[in-house]
């Protein structure tokens, strides 16, 4: 069981050192383990859950529905991210999170993640961090969908999709796995589904990637940072003092 | 599902290499229009920078056959010329 929670052992490591002792309290949580199809939801909007789910395997989003059954993505999730620490504080949740192709989840109880975050002040402090950098990745989202272009947005997202993911050793020779149909793209990047088709051909055409069943390659990577204006500094992947 | 087109024209031909897939023609119109706002959006005042001042999408199916187009252009008139809307 110990290690099943090692990606986000990892994911905290990004940002700061842990102490073996760090280390060894958060193995010893209590996992409960589930698989989820895609498109499966894993915690639906309104609903005051009593433990939190962390991201083992996959990807998951976090959703918002409108009335007339329209949809906004307003965040993905990738292996590592404890993608619902969010429901710990805020009990009732005003999104839901859905599995984004298949994915694997491990759900901790508050009751276990009060404890820790009684005990544990630097523990605590990490938590409360990677619920910031959700915020500053959200920030970055909310400029994307208000100013920028959809080649400049989809760039961005490639990029940070890529950034985050290598930082998690999950790219391989520039490659990785994002299993998003283009009807949800647009459902990212507040586009038609035309608009994405287009979009995503103009990125083709340049070169900068490649985009076939689900894999991308980054040829470029520099050249698709420029086009999506993308400075990593927002997801704060450096190790220092928290 | 049919595939439509969209092509563009803005002063230079984007043409839609792969089409999209789409229910019916209803839908293909539906996404022609919101597709033409967030692309004149993005087009800004690039609008302007092109002789013809106008923007088109040519929307086609597989066989090229011309389901419909949508324009958008700018017409400035060439001496002085006054409108009012009828409510003032």
């Amino acid at each position: 069981m110990g290690s099943e929670i090692h990606p986000f052992v990892r994911a905290l490591q990004q940002y700061d050192v842990l102490t073996p002792d760090e280390i060894q309290l958060l193995e010893a949580l209590p996992l409960k383990e589930r698989s989820y199809q895609r498109s499966e939801e894993i915690v639906a909007e309104g609903e005051r859950p009593a433990q939190s789910c962390l991201l083992l395997e996959g990807f998951a989003a976090r959703t918002q529905f409108l009335e007339n059954g329209r949809r906004q993505i307003t965040a993905v999730h990738i292996a590592g991210d404890f993608v619902d620490l969010h429901s710990l504080l805020l009990k009732r949740m005003d999104h839901g999170v859905m599995a984004f192709g298949p994915c694997r989840v491990a759900f901790i109880t508050h009751a276990a993640l009060r404890q820790v975050t009684d005990q544990h002040p630097h523990l605590a402090r990490l938590f409360w961090l990677t619920t910031l950098v959700d915020g500053a990745i959200q920030r970055a989202w909310i400029t994307c969908l208000g100013r920028r272009s959809a080649t400049e947005h989809l760039a961005h997202l490639v990029c940070e999709l890529f950034v985050r993911l290598r930082a998690r050793e999950l790219v391989k020779h520039n490659t990785f796995k994002f299993p998003a149909t283009q009807a949800e793209l647009g459902d990212i990047l507040g586009l038609s589904l035309v608009h994405v088709n287009r979009t995503l051909q103009d990125l083709r055409r340049l070169g900068v990637l490649t985009w076939q069943d689900n894999t991308i390659t980054i040829r470029r990577f520099r050249e698709l940072a420029e086009l999506g204006n993308f400075d990593p500094a927002f997801l704060n992947q450096w190790s220092e003092p928290r | 599902m049919p595939k439509y087109f969209f092509h563009i024209d803005s002063g230079v031909q984007a043409p839609d290499v792969t089409g999209t897939e789409l229910p019916d023609i209803a839908e293909a119109r539906n996404q022609a229009v919101q597709a033409a706002g967030t692309m004149l959006r993005e087009l800004d005042g690039r609008f302007w920078e092109q002789d013809r001042h106008s923007w088109t999408m040519h929307v086609t199916d597989e066989e090229h056959r011309l389901l419909f187009m949508l324009k958008v252009s700018a017409e400035t008139p060439s001496g002085e010329v006054t409108y009012r809307p009828r409510s003032l």
